[in-house]
């Protein structure tokens, strides 16, 4: 065991949570709370006169969101452990989290042992994310594709793009607005990354997008 | 007399007459261009008190004025005319004559042989109309004359204190028979245009609910059954027996038309804002003339006769005093609304003047009003109703923009009331999703520490765990807070992977170069219209796959929700969801556009400005 213990910063604004975590590691000889920051803006001014080890940090906070206080720790390069504790279990937060290099992830309904297991394992340079679907985030498909793929609409207007029918012909054939055929176009168009009819109509038949 | 002459000559230019400029109190001789004359320009006028005075004293009395017209004036009660006519021809000449003035109480027509005289007819207003020799809207006599046939005639007029004018004029019986059908052609293009004038009127009152056009229908009918009063038609064609009625109407006929005349301008030239005053004064003069004129009916017959001069030139008076203080007010009222105050003065020149005309020729005989044997009035009563309605076409204009203008207003408020409900439910909805996801969630997470390390209940936790995630749920459902914080493509990313695992729906998700940060308003709503749109795909559309795009272009992006369900007439289905999506898009300046067809699915695209 170390000597001194790890230094904690509490960023969180709700009083019952603080305490909470305050509590825990009370009977705790390894960590110190050295503080905490009920407001947002507030913490990078702490961070200038004291740093901690690690920041437990909450992600709806008044005034700056956790994910913009993880993004400004990790630019100004901080050596500091984060580790985003909060209500969110969804996988775009836990990706977000992981984009902006945060040690670890806990949802604020993980238990005491949960807690003091995260703080362990990213003192010991690994990461710790708990949440619901973390695990098979990746392999999870259920139907769900994302590819770049021809929606039946799209096809039925390449098809008549191809034949060579301009836009007000083919908002007369399928009885639609010539608004419409622009905008499907358009969109076409920026999804197979081309700019003209000409592109299209080798693509078409280079890797014969209609079948 | 100069003025005399100058009234001969305009009677000469309109009438077109051919014959008897140098007229004397002698005989009129009749050959065979005979067509048409005054005889006013031939006769002798005698007025007395007495009732009739044979023919030597009507020669040797004084009295006869050469007047264009035959004016008897207020004082005399009784007044007779005495002419005689000479057939210069070897026919039979068959001659009528016309007393223009469809008002005569009392009309003898004699005729002389020597010193005797007969009566051959008695009528006026104060008889049946069958007393009339012929079946005319004036009083007409006819006068036969054999071959070379010299006669002579008096017409004595008796009445009450009253001035009148009586055109006479002496006809060959083919140039009256044409003469009645002109006068009738001209009354019957009159009374055609003030019909489909007061229809019109109606029609718009009934569009418009607008109390002017009332008004101004009632003066147009009235208007009417004065003239048609004034001009003797009451007797000649509705309730001819009724000599009371027929002698009486035209007063009453008249005072309704002045008041109804005088409410219409105060109504259109908007006399209650524009000129209060005048409006006041133009009141008082109206129930002066109500009191006046129908204190005719009201008073016992000697004690009227007895105040009727005075109350005749009241009359008359108060004609003049209307017209003056309506110049006042449409001078007062012009720069307010010019278009309508201009056509209105017209409409009122015509009838002003015509009125003006009238009165003097009703009072001194002085000024000529009629033409084509129809007195002035009328011809100036069409221009008038056809300016008038015209004023009413302008003011129907006016109103419908105004309207126009209003229920454009009354869209636009509409929209925005709409707006802001949306915008004050989703700031609650944020409201109570963070409520739920901050407060109560910490205080249950930390419930859920204190059951595992006090209580040390795995059960409990548990299930606080599963409050957890419901609340999550709920609070997502309610507000999507993430959607802030991870950006709206992520957000649909994952609405659309939620979908496809709750739901037999395959959910394709594919973006191009979306832009990473919009604005609040534009991520919210926007997401709200991907969740309505997977709604309606839901519960309505029976569709198995959903393709979800999202397309980032150099000055807009684009959206595409496609189905394969079933589709609908766009029409039909236009609920409260595709409401709030339209106007969700329009919030934040972008275009919706749907389009389904029955069993060719639905497809959603949105474009918005960035």
């Amino acid at each position: 065991m170390e000597s001194t213990p790890r230094k904690i910063l509490i960023c969180e604004d709700h009083q019952i949570v603080v305490d909470g975590l305050v509590s825990i590691f009370k009977n705790q000889p390894d960590y110190q709370v050295i503080g905490y920051i009920k407001n947002g803006g507030e913490v990078l001014t702490f961070l200038k006169r004291q740093l901690p080890d690690v920041i437990l940090l909450d992600i709806n906070l008044p005034e700056v969101n956790g994910l913009e206080i993880l993004k400004s720790i990790r630019q100004l390069e901080y050596d500091i452990k984060v580790i985003v504790l909060t209500m969110y279990n969804k996988e775009n937060i836990i990706r977000k989290v992981k984009q902006f290099n945060g040690n670890g992830f806990l949802l604020k309904n993980s238990s005491t042992e949960d807690v003091l297991k995260a703080l362990d394992t990213v003192f010991d340079s690994k990461s710790f994310y708990m949440g619901k679907g973390v695990k098979n985030l990746v392999d999870e498909t259920d139907g769900f594709v994302q590819k770049v793929n021809i929606t039946n609409r799209e096809k039925e207007i390449i098809k008549e793009l191809v034949k060579g029918y301009n836009v007000p012909q083919i908002a007369e054939r399928l009885y639609i607005s010539n608004y419409t055929v622009e905008t499907h176009k358009k969109n076409i168009f920026r999804k197979l990354n081309i700019h003209n009819s000409i592109d299209l109509v080798t693509l078409v038949n280079e890797k014969n997008l209609l079948s | 007399m100069k003025k005399t002459y100058c009234h001969s000559l305009l009677f000469l230019f309109v009438f077109g007459v051919t014959l008897c400029s140098n007229a004397q109190i002698d005989t009129l001789v009749i050959n065979h261009s005979f067509t048409q004359v005054n005889i006013n320009t031939f006769a002798k006028k005698v007025q007395s008190s007495e009732g009739f005075i044979n023919e030597e004293d009507i020669i040797n009395s004084v009295g006869f004025e050469n007047d264009p017209y035959l004016f008897i004036p207020i004082e005399d009660d009784i007044a007779t005319v005495f002419f005689r006519v000479k057939n210069a021809t070897n026919e039979k000449k068959e001659l009528i004559l016309e007393l223009n003035n469809s008002l005569l109480n009392h009309i003898d027509f004699y005729q002389f042989e020597g010193s005797q005289y007969t009566l051959i007819n008695q009528t006026g207003t104060n008889f049946a109309f069958n007393s009339r020799p012929i079946n005319d809207r004036n009083f007409v006599f006819p006068i036969n004359l054999s071959s070379q046939e010299t006669k002579a005639y008096a017409l004595q007029f008796k009445k009450d204190k009253i001035s009148v004018v009586v055109p006479s004029t002496l006809w060959s019986k083919k140039n009256y028979d044409s003469h009645t059908k002109r006068s009738y052609l001209i009354i019957g293009i009159y009374f055609g245009i003030s019909v489909i004038s007061i229809l019109f009127s109606l029609y718009i009152f009934s569009l418009v609910k607008l109390r002017v056009y009332l008004v101004y229908a009632l003066y147009i009918i009235f208007l009417g059954l004065y003239l048609y009063s004034f001009l003797g038609l009451f007797f000649q064609y509705f309730i001819a027996e009724n000599e009371a009625y027929n002698k009486y109407i035209h007063v009453f006929f008249v005072v309704c038309t002045t008041i109804f005349f005088v409410l219409f301008s105060q109504n259109i030239l908007n006399a209650k804002v524009y000129a209060p005053k005048i409006k006041k004064a133009l009141d008082v003069i109206l129930i002066i003339v109500i009191l006046t004129r129908f204190s005719d009916f009201v008073l016992p017959h000697e004690m009227f006769l007895n105040i009727k001069p005075f109350v005749m030139r009241l009359w008359y008076f108060s004609f003049f005093a209307i017209i003056g203080l309506l110049l006042v007010l449409i001078y007062k009222s012009y720069p307010k609304q010019k278009k309508i105050t201009l056509f209105y003065l017209f409409a009122f020149s015509f009838i002003g003047t015509a009125t003006i005309f009238t009165i003097i020729n009703v009072n001194n005989g002085a000024l000529f009003s009629y033409v084509y044997g129809i007195p002035l009035i009328l011809y100036a009563s069409l221009f008038e109703i056809i300016f008038l309605t015209f004023t009413l076409v302008l003011t129907v204009k006016n109103i419908y923009d105004e309207r126009n203008a209003l229920s454009v207003q009354l869209v636009e408020q509409q929209k925005g009331l709409f707006n802001a409900f949306i915008l004050g439910e989703e700031r609650e909805r944020e409201r109570i999703s963070k409520e739920l996801h901050d407060h109560i969630g910490s205080r249950l997470g930390y419930l859920k520490r204190f059951v595992i390390d006090t209580v040390k209940n795995d059960d409990v936790a548990a299930s606080i765990d599963e409050i957890c995630n419901d609340l999550r749920d709920i609070s997502h459902d309610l507000s999507p807070s993430d959607l802030t914080l991870v950006g709206f493509e992520s957000s649909v990313e994952e609405l659309c992977q939620k979908i496809a695992s709750e739901t037999t729906l395959t959910v394709n998700f594919n973006s191009h170069k979306f832009p990473e940060a919009l604005n609040h308003s534009t991520s919210t709503n926007l997401y709200r219209v991907v969740q309505e749109a997977f709604n309606n795909i839901m519960k309505h559309s029976e569709a198995t796959q959903v393709d979800v795009q999202l397309f980032g272009h150099d000055d807009h992006i684009s959206i595409s929700i496609e189905d394969n369900g079933k589709g609908f007439e766009f029409s039909v289905e236009k609920g409260l969801g595709f409401k709030n999506m339209s106007s969700r898009i329009g919030q934040i300046h972008g275009e919706l556009n749907v389009d389904s067809k029955p069993n060719k699915g639905t497809f959603i695209l949105i474009n918005i400005p960035v």
